[in-house]
């Protein structure tokens, strides 16, 4: 078994055991496990056998295990010194599998999700059977407040001291149904995840909880803040994201079209699926870009002239077939009414396919989504009302606050698309309210300068 | 009683290395007293193993002494009895060579139990026939080495010798190193002149051990094939469930032997062969039926956790 050309790849060290040069399979490897090339070995086993031969001055022959993440790759390589002379090791890779790695079984990852969690989580507290506070540390000045408040009430439950979101059950309430609820915090601008993790863990009755409250986003880095220099996260986030995304719905959608071939009805379902997630993903990530233009200081809208009952068809007519896959009509104004305003073009499209597309996701199937037009002195309006179930006066409160998602999880929205569509609204000079009874359908009407 | 004033305790005027030489022979002498218990049971007859038979002793003797041999050269001016004699208490020192030799030793006795009793071809197996029919060159030419490399292994257990160039390169490292130990003194020089030559030609591709290791690579998925032991023949069986179960090749070759069958029982669920293959290859060595019937009731991650827990000293996995 001498060094010979037949192997697969070829690899090469010099005297302090870093790779100068490899072929593939073993340079994918080296950089997917983080390392570049020529530089260190990233292997952890090749670079312990490389290291070995070389002080040693032998021809070792191994097995190595190495996993880049998606792959458990084995592989045989043959160790010896250099040809030329130099110091530093010629490595021949003979044979090379691999093989997907499992996934994590349930329990492992669910134990996994509660480390991370504890590693994030801002405010830590320790519970007693019946979910009252025993012991609260938190290391925020954002949670300072609640932090003061339940050292002050220990003894109490702690859901007295947050606001559980969605929450109309009357408390106190099973683990089971708090742990991963949404909170929010006085004095916090952000939105909070609970965790509650029973103790003692195998899972009879739980003598008490170790409770986490996790940040759903991150805490803003304080960054020195230079003058005319906007982050534009969202943005960048956007345009990284926007192509992978679109390839991933673009692939899912040609497999759930068979378009590469006859496929089993479950993958078809799969495809499904994985092109309406993708499209969320997308939607989300337009959203989070936009919402970082119009919350920038300096953003303006163009002041043009529109028609508003020309907006309000198009709107309806890009959202025709999702109606019609609902059997949902809609019905707009005739062309020959006319209702001109000053707004951004793109803009009101914007809020109004907003406005209609929520009114298509909530409406009943087989009923009317009516877009009417009104000029109100100096206002040009556009109401889009819908037969759906209607909204709460609370619900119609908190429907404009960003994330809000009024309990409905699961549906593809994003939270962000109605605080989006008023935020614009009010850039423009105008509004959107909503009226609405429940059981009689909603009413939402969005405001904008009329024009001569 | 007198104290010394010289080595009175707290005393800072202990000779340098006094002290140091003291710990080291308590340290010896510790193992020993660590032994005496085990020891006596075995040679009493008490425990029911085959691991300490005359038989393996002779062989691991026999193989240090002619691993002296390749590495001393014959320089015909000095009896050359001594300075072997001291080599081979130098080799037995080196941490990994004697439990190594005893692999080996144990090894070879399964092959022939399992030839004797079950008419297994300890050197052709079902599985490395069809490796050698393989389609990719490397690996049928590989099976061939392989073949050779038994046949060549057995003869040279049956008559206690091992070639340097067959240890793996750590310890064949490990004994050149000592060689030139014992041979520091100049009139010695000759006798290990020839080492480097030896050092330049080794190539642990070329070791039987390596060539099994690297069919069970070759055979990927397929490696399941040898967690069966009647197909797949010892070498095979030994180099893929070392592979499977990340466990060192010298904790499977005791896994064979007789009285070990829970330790097998366990390697193979870990290594996650079949319950029914399991079986089979317990029944192969002799387990007692009990134990066929336990395992069959284990996961390999329970089997995992009970390996974990056991004691056994283990060289550190290749």
């Amino acid at each position: 078994m001498t060094p010979s050309a037949d192997a697969l790849a070829h690899a090469e060290t010099d005297g302090d055991d870093r790779l100068l040069r490899a072929d593939e399979p073993l340079a994918g490897l080296q950089l997917r496990c983080g390392g570049t090339l020529p530089g260190a070995i990233a292997i952890p086993a090749l670079a312990a056998l490389v290291v070995r031969a070389r002080r040693l001055g032998l021809r070792f022959a191994r097995a190595i295990a190495a996993q880049d993440g998606a792959e458990a790759i084995r592989a045989w390589v043959e160790i010896g010194p250099r040809a030329d002379g130099e110091p530093g090791c010629a490595i021949a890779v003979r044979q090379w599998h691999g093989t997907p790695l499992a996934a994590e079984d349930g329990a492992t990852g669910h134990d996994r999700r509660f480390e991370i969690d504890r590693a994030l989580a801002e405010l830590t507290a320790r519970l007693d059977a019946r979910q009252h506070l025993l012991a609260v540390e938190s290391a925020s000045p954002e949670l300072a407040p609640l932090l003061a408040a339940m050292r002050g009430g220990l003894g109490r439950p702690w859901t007295d001291f947050l606001h559980i979101r969605g929450e109309h059950h009357r408390l106190p309430m099973h683990w089971r149904l708090l742990d991963g609820a949404s909170v929010g915090i006085d004095g916090s601008p952000r939105q909070w995840t609970a965790r509650l993790l029973p103790l003692p863990r195998p899972h009879a009755t739980p003598a008490g909880f170790e409770l986490f409250l996790c940040a759903q986003t991150p805490q803003e880095p304080a960054l020195p803040s230079v003058p005319g220099a906007e982050r534009l996260f969202g943005r960048e986030l956007a345009s990284a994201l926007g192509g992978p995304i679109a390839r991933i719905i673009a692939r899912a959608e040609t497999i759930r079209a068979r378009l590469a071939g006859p496929l089993d009805e479950d993958y078809v379902r799969y495809a499904a699926d994985i092109a309406a997630a993708g499209e969320h993903l997308m939607s989300l990530v337009t959203d989070l870009a936009d919402l970082e233009v119009i919350e920038a200081a300096g953003f303006t809208t163009v002041a043009e002239t529109i028609d508003l009952g020309d907006l309000a068809r198009r709107a309806a007519g890009i959202l025709g077939g999702r109606a019609r896959a609902r059997a949902i009509t809609l019905l707009v104004p005739p062309d020959s009414v006319q209702c001109p305003a000053h707004a951004e073009f793109r803009r009101v499209l914007q809020v109004l396919l907003n406005l209609v597309g929520n009114a298509i996701q909530y409406a009943p199937d087989h009923s009317t989504i009516t877009l009417s037009l009104a000029r109100q002195g100096e206002r040009a309006c556009v109401t889009v009302a819908d037969e759906g179930p209607g909204l709460s006066a609370e619900q119609q409160v908190k429907l404009f606050t960003k994330f809000e998602r009024l309990g409905r999880a699961g549906d593809g929205g994003s939270g962000l698309g109605l605080y989006i569509s008023r935020r614009l609204a009010q850039a423009m000079g105008g509004d959107i309210s909503v009226a609405s009874t429940p059981g009689e359908g909603a009413r939402f009407t969005l405001e904008i300068p009329a024009a001569a | 009683m007198a104290y010394d004033p010289v080595m009175g305790v707290g005393e800072p005027t202990v000779r340098a290395g006094a002290a140091e030489r003291l710990l080291d022979g308590l340290a010896e002498g510790e193992a020993a007293a660590q032994a005496i218990a085990p020891m006596l049971r075995l040679r009493l007859g008490h425990a029911e193993t085959g691991l300490f038979d005359e038989a393996v002793i002779a062989g691991i003797r026999g193989m240090l002494r002619d691993l002296a041999e390749q590495l001393l050269a014959d320089a015909g001016d000095a009896p050359r009895e001594p300075a072997l004699d001291a080599l081979e208490r130098l080799l037995s020192a080196r941490p990994g060579l004697l439990d190594h030799l005893h692999a080996l030793a144990l090894e070879a006795r399964a092959a022939e139990r399992l030839q004797a009793r079950l008419r297994l071809d300890p050197v052709v197996s079902p599985l490395l026939q069809a490796l050698i029919a393989a389609p990719e060159p490397e690996t049928a030419a590989a099976a061939m080495h392989l073949l050779a490399a038994e046949a060549r292994f057995l003869r040279q257990q049956q008559q206690m010798r091992l070639p340097v160039a067959e240890l793996p390169a750590e310890l064949f490292d490990a004994v050149l190193d000592a060689a030139r130990g014992a041979a520091d003194v100049p009139d010695d020089a000759q006798a290990v002149a020839h080492l480097p030559g030896i050092r330049a030609a080794y190539d642990e591709a070329a070791t039987r051990i390596a060539l099994a290791d690297r069919l069970v690579v070759a055979m990927g998925a397929g490696a399941v094939a040898a967690g069966s032991l009647a197909h797949a023949g010892v070498p095979l069986f030994l180099a893929a469930l070392s592979a499977a179960t990340g466990e060192a090749r010298g904790v499977c070759v005791l896994a064979l032997q007789p009285g070990q069958g829970a330790r097998l029982a366990l390697l193979l669920r870990k290594a996650g062969v079949k319950r029914e293959v399991v079986q089979a290859s317990l029944l192969l060595v002799d387990a007692p039926p009990a134990l066929v019937e336990a395992i069959a009731g284990i996961s390999p991650a329970a089997a995992a956790a009970m390996l974990a827990g056991s004691t056994t000293v283990r060289e550190p996995a290749r």
